[in-house]
């Protein structure tokens, strides 16, 4: 029967036909790609030498020598392994004390203006840290820090430095905490968000007063959603990169992500590629273990607070006599991680670094900007930003919603493995992954290392950001909805484009707009592949730095905050549409 | 049209492999409209999806007008998409990212070659009116109610003109007025464009009145087929009886041609027999309550009558349903008009003979 000769050829590709086969096989090699070639070319170069070869050049063979040089090396144990630690701890929990502060007056307390105080808090999570790192560097340095001229100044001391020094390990801390600020700030907002007023309201009926409550029932209730962001940034921070690169180096502090950095761009002899991949390793584990911890405690944050029923408003305390140290706390963190900086910033464009003072005010000089105008490379930065992150960020989330469609939907043998793949990325350092990325691009033949496409290729490397949020897009989607077109006679292509995708929209914008956010702001990785050709604008302003042109740097920060702020007051209309009736 | 032969779909579970549908097989014939009707895990939305091709089936074979779409043994297996087939899934899977008219244009707009859009906008419009839903085609597929979504799911899966129409407990999701009116238009809907149709469900009443021919289904495997009254009137098990409406069962031995003695003394009962019981086999008599009249005055023994005593009426409007107590048995009876009989009283009952249904001991 002609029919059922059909049939038989039909069912080899099963019911996803070739056209779907062709596409997700396409989308599962992607991701398979984009995070296990770099991570497998670290591992094999952390073994190969001699140091003055690249890892795969003719010459060069299977050595232990990387690793011998690299843990036989006291320095590692005396100052990187310490000082990261020390780094890590310090500024998590200078970000947590702060965070948490912030998030519980804004979420749980009558503080006025919440709604401004939300918006300003969070305004630096899509600035480039670079533009902090380097606004808090013309504030604080020891002798020409405008912070320490003033306190100089006001206070008549005879010295021509201090009192406050960022160049120190404590400045160091400081600055890393107060830029994981916003990132922790959001998570903590969302966990008191979920937590039932019941649990507290229960201890409040009890007899308990509100300060026995917030320690008896609030923190431990809260405990795990509080300890996941607390992982996540401890991640964050071992993989910071620019704040130890530009506060930390000039201050000989020495944490592992310069150390790679420097095994890279040594000052006098030829970067060390298998030194740099050896120091990297025992790293990458640690982030690994941190990462296997974080989704341990999500898990169970998931099934310890939960709310159910709707029109849940929370109960908010009075501050009453705390109103105003509330305020001055909340403004005096906004004043130094946002306000401040940026007006610094502005004013070091428009006037050079010289301490502002009346009579400057008459020598504004637009100088700055029209170099910067008329340099074709400051255009072909603004293009190579919007190409990698926009591109990056459409393969990202096209690839992660299919590689999602494949763990959640098929009986694909191996889908728990890509799932696993996938999420892999997340624990990855950034540091890191420049560094394999580099070690891969500079060994493949094609032509991609030192153009834009290498950044393109590195940033997909982000690819459990888009699985995370498709899946749980795609979770909410009624299985039906797809049987229904299958029935109706759509082909698996047909009913991917035409039902499941667009029913997955809001997550695909989602998981776009902030792959596009993390590619505008990413600095790490755009720095180790850096060329001439692919500079982006996060790379330019730091060129600028090093390059003591800080009314350019300064210019440039300000033209990207400018750009930044429309985003972030529509993005705030999305983010909190229930704040604004409160 | 629709030939299910030795039907089997086995499932891995965390326990192992679990045997949900367990070699079934049954014939749909042109233009019937035939149901599937079980309690829930018995298998019957295994089945169908099997039929949709949305499940692959471990064994067996399934044919649609003489096309052989799964056959595992033959390695064969035709996907959902390439069966002439309409559905309508309990959720009704409406797509909220389109609005009523494209919901119902989808499967033209995705044949291949696809209809030109005067003859899509005519048969989506034709559908819909057959729905009753002509006026809202431009309405957003978000504001629909229930029923609404109900229809549109319909006008969904005929707009295509199937061959085989697949409905999965399409009134299951009706609050209990609506169900009962959608159940008389679906049947009329789909009487008039004379599909066959399958039709899953585990709602007696819907598989009674709906159906030319019901399956009851148990445990994976068909317990019973026929035409409902058939089915409802001479169940062949104890299971069948019980499943589809209100069974009141006697236990009692074979005392001789037609005559059943029921256990503790509660009295003898004439029952047509047939051959297969013989005097002294223990058996079981299933009554259903319309089927049983009670009477003021009767004579233990005579008439197919025993003693009994009301316990409680229970005052449903139309009907009232009557519980009695005689010696161990507690006997439900329905009543179609207020009786005199009151709570308390001593009553006898007359039980229909020629509507018992006798099973032996285990049920069979």
């Amino acid at each position: 029967m002609a029919a059922t000769a059909q049939a038989v050829r039909v069912h080899r590709t099963g019911d996803i036909g070739i056209s779907g086969v062709l596409v997700l096989g396409a989308a599962v090699a992607a991701a398979v790609y984009f995070i296990s070639a770099p991570l497998a070319m670290l591992l094999f170069s952390a073994f190969r030498g001699p140091e003055d070869l690249l890892p795969f050049e003719t010459g060069a063979a299977w050595t232990l020598d990387n690793f011998a040089q690299v843990y036989g090396d006291t320095v590692l144990y005396s100052e990187i392994i310490p000082n990261t630690l020390v780094f890590v701890a310090g500024s998590v929990l200078v970000a947590f004390v702060i965070a948490f502060t912030l998030a519980w007056l804004i979420e749980r307390t009558d503080l006025p203006g919440r709604n401004v105080f939300f918006t300003l808090i969070i305004f630096p999570i899509i600035v480039p840290t670079v533009i902090l790192a380097i606004a808090w560097m013309f504030m604080f340095t020891p002798n020409s820090g405008w912070v320490n001229l003033a306190i100089r100044a006001a206070f008549g001391l005879e010295r021509t430095a201090g009192p406050l020094n960022i160049l120190s390990m404590p400045g160091l801390i400081l600055a890393q905490g107060a830029s994981l600020v916003p990132f922790m700030f959001l998570l903590l907002t969302a966990a008191l968000k979920t937590m039932n007023p019941a649990f507290e309201e229960a201890s409040a009926t009890s007899g308990a007063s509100p300060l026995t409550t917030f320690f008896k029932v609030t923190l431990p209730v809260l405990r795990p959603g509080i300890l996941a962001p607390v992982i996540l940034a401890a991640l964050i921070a071992l993989e910071s990169f620019e704040l130890p690169l530009i506060i930390g180096l000039p201050a000989r502090i020495n944490v592992f992500a310069i150390q790679i950095f420097f095994e890279l761009n040594p000052d006098t002899d030829l970067p060390v590629y298998g030194r740099a991949a050896a120091v990297a390793l025992p790293f990458l584990a640690a982030a690994l273990g941190l990462l296997f911890l974080y989704n341990h405690l999500i898990r169970r944050a998931e099934s310890y607070v939960t709310v159910t029923g709707k029109g849940y408003r929370p109960a908010r305390y009075p501050l009453g006599r705390w109103k105003w140290p509330a305020i001055i706390f909340a403004s005096t963190y906004i004043g130094l991680a946002a306000v401040i900086p940026a007006a610094v910033l502005v004013w070091v464009s428009l006037f050079g670094f010289n301490p502002p003072t009346v009579g400057s005010l008459g020598k504004v000089s637009f100088d700055a900007y029209s170099e910067l105008l008329s340099d074709f490379r400051f255009y072909r930065a603004v293009g190579n930003t919007f190409l990698v992150a926009g591109l990056s960020a459409f393969i990202v989330t096209l690839v992660g919603a299919l590689v999602s469609w494949v763990v959640v939907r098929s009986n694909m043998p191996g889908r728990k493995v890509l799932d696993f793949i996938s999420f892999l990325s997340i624990g990855i350092p950034s540091v890191i992954a420049g560094l394999a990325m580099l070690l891969l691009y500079i060994t493949l033949p094609i032509g991609v290392f030192g153009t834009v496409w290498v950044l393109v290729l590195a940033y997909c490397y982000r690819l459990a950001v888009t699985t995370r949020i498709s899946r749980a897009g795609l979770m909410q989607l009624h299985q039906e909805l797809e049987e229904a077109s299958r029935v109706a006679g759509g082909q698996w292509l047909t009913t991917i484009r035409r039902v499941v995708l667009p029913l997955m929209a809001p997550s695909l914008v989602a998981s776009f707009v902030l792959l596009f956010i993390i590619g505008f702001r990413e600095f790490t990785l755009a720095l180790i592949l850096l060329s001439e050709e692919n500079m982006v604008l996060s790379v330019i302003l730091f060129r600028f730095f090093e390059n003591t042109e800080m009314d350019k740097a300064a210019a440039v920060a300000t033209l990207i905050v400018v750009f930044v702020v429309p985003v972030i007051f529509a993005a705030r209309r999305f983010a909190l549409p229930q704040e604004r009736e409160g | 049209m629709l030939r299910v032969d030795r039907l089997s779909k086995s499932f891995a579970t965390p326990d192992g492999m679990t045997q949900a549908v367990k070699g079934i097989g049954f014939e749909v014939a042109e233009g019937e409209f035939y149901t599937l009707v079980g309690p829930s895990g018995c298998g019957k939305t295994t089945t169908l999806r099997c039929i949709a091709g949305l499940e692959r089936p471990s064994g067996g074979a399934i044919t649609i007008a003489d096309v052989t779409v799964d056959e595992p043994d033959a390695g064969v297996h035709v996907p959902s998409h390439l069966r002439d087939i309409g559905m309508v899934f309990q959720s009704y899977a409406i797509w909220p990212h389109l609005n009523v008219f494209e919901n119902v244009a989808y499967p033209l707009r995705v044949t291949k070659p696809a209809p030109v859009k005067s003859e899509i906008e005519q048969r989506v419009m034709d559908s819909l009116q057959l729905v009753g839903m002509g006026d809202l085609a431009r309405r957003s597929a978000t504001k629909l109610s229930g029923g609404q979504q109900q229809r549109v799911a319909l006008a969904r899966a005929l707009v295509r003109k199937p061959k085989l129409l697949l409905l999965d407990e399409p009134l299951s999701n009706l609050d209990a007025k609506l169900r009962e009116q959608m159940r008389v238009e679906l049947e009329e809907m789909v009487a008039r464009v004379g599909l066959t149709t399958i039709y899953v469900t585990h709602d007696q009443a819907e598989a009674l009145s709906m159906s030319d021919r019901v399956a009851v289904m148990s445990e994976g495997l068909i317990a019973q087929e026929g035409s409902p009254r058939d089915v409802y009137a001479r169940p062949s098990t104890q299971f069948v009886a019980s499943f589809l409406g209100v069974a009141n069962v006697l236990t009692g031995i074979v005392g001789g041609p037609d005559t059943v003695v029921l256990d503790d003394g509660a009295g003898r009962l004439s029952v047509p027999l047939s051959n297969g019981f013989e005097t002294g086999a223990r058996i079981r008599v299933v009554v259903r309550p319309e089927d049983i009249e009670i009477r003021a005055d009767g004579a233990d023994g005579a008439d197919n009558c025993i003693a009994g005593r009301l316990e409680r009426v229970v005052f449903e409007g139309a009907q009232s349903e009557c519980f009695i107590r005689a010696k161990d048995y507690r006997i439900r009876v329905r009543v179609h008009q207020a009786t005199d009989a009151r709570e308390g009283d001593d009553i006898w009952l007359r039980i229909l003979p020629d509507r018992c249904v006798v099973f032996h001991q285990d049920g069979n």
